[in-house]
């Protein structure tokens, strides 16, 4: 039973919850590629929100939050249809995963093989070549960085890892994705792709940190 | 990040702090000023903004189906109740 009530319930979904709807679809269709599977999984994350709402601290990053929720929805629920060899055991992950869909911790080593197969369903353009090409935990910071907009804050709250990490994470992912992209730029035939040659291959007198 | 504070070497890493919004005020305030004065730093701040802005755009919003807000909404209804 709730320690919130019904009305305040109602309300942070209306106010808090809901308006991350849109996203959460857009994320749950690139991992699953099906329009059914992806309302089925934005519908559970809603109900586990539901069901966890203790957990969610108001006015906090609600974003996070559900995207957190999601995943591992998708890692109990959804991984199951996938038709491809499994790395892992995942009647051990689901296992390890119940009950702490609403933010619990653990083992990030559990899912590294999921998260590639997440992202290898992701997209269908040529950042999805490109991204597809990159180690999985790097289209992953950039998926939440810059197409979902999320700080380093809220990224490191669904990694459960440090800011450092994701700071670092995001810079080596971008410059590998960029480098993806230019050459998939090159052999379609373009020879200067939005500024991604100067990006990712640089003359610019700027000192490089790595 | 100690060049930053004591000299004027801007780093793409920096850069990238500043379109991240996770720099301090005093050191986003002192890329604003050296790249009003060097234009290669403009041009670096377009093209990583450009990049950042492709790749956003490359994804297409999906739409949420009318029956999954309804199923939500009853199914938390029914359970309040």
């Amino acid at each position: 039973m709730s320690k919130l009530t019904k009305n305040r319930q109602q309300e942070i979904f209306d106010l808090e919850l809901f308006p991350h709807i849109q996203a959460l679809k857009t994320f749950a269709f690139h991992l699953t590629y099906n329009e059914e599977d992806a309302d089925d999984l934005v519908q559970e994350t809603y109900l586990k929100a539901h069901k966890f709402i203790d957990n969610y601290v108001e006015g906090t990053n609600a974003k996070a939050w559900l995207f957190k929720i999601l995943k591992n929805a998708y890692i109990n629920e959804y991984r199951k249809k996938i038709k491809r060899p499994t790395k892992v055991d995942i009647d051990e992950v689901a296992s390890y995963k119940e009950g702490e869909d609403g933010g619990g911790t653990g083992p990030q080593a559990a899912y590294t093989d999921l998260r590639n197969e997440i992202f290898d369903q992701a997209m269908g353009d040529e950042v999805t070549t490109a991204l597809n090409a990159i180690k999985p935990e790097f289209k992953e910071v950039i998926w939440y960085c810059d197409i979902e907009s999320m700080s380093y804050e809220e990224i490191a709250e669904i990694l459960e890892l440090p800011i450092g990490t994701v700071r670092s994470r995001l810079f080596r992912a971008r410059n590998d994705l960029k480098a993806k992209l230019k050459s998939y730029a090159e052999e379609m035939g373009y020879k200067d792709f939005r500024g991604l040659k100067k990006n990712s291959e640089s003359s610019f007198a700027f000192d490089e940190e790595e | 990040m100690n060049n930053f504070n004591n000299g004027p070497v801007i780093t793409k890493k920096i850069i990238n702090l500043y379109l991240d919004n996770q720099l301090p005020e005093d050191q986003y305030s002192r890329v604003q000023q050296q790249a009003i004065s060097d234009p290669r730093i403009i041009k670096i701040i377009r093209q990583e903004q450009d990049f950042r802005d492709f790749v956003k755009n490359s994804v297409k919003p999906v739409e949420v189906s009318s029956r999954v807000m309804d199923v939500v909404k009853d199914t938390i209804g029914r359970v309040n109740q």
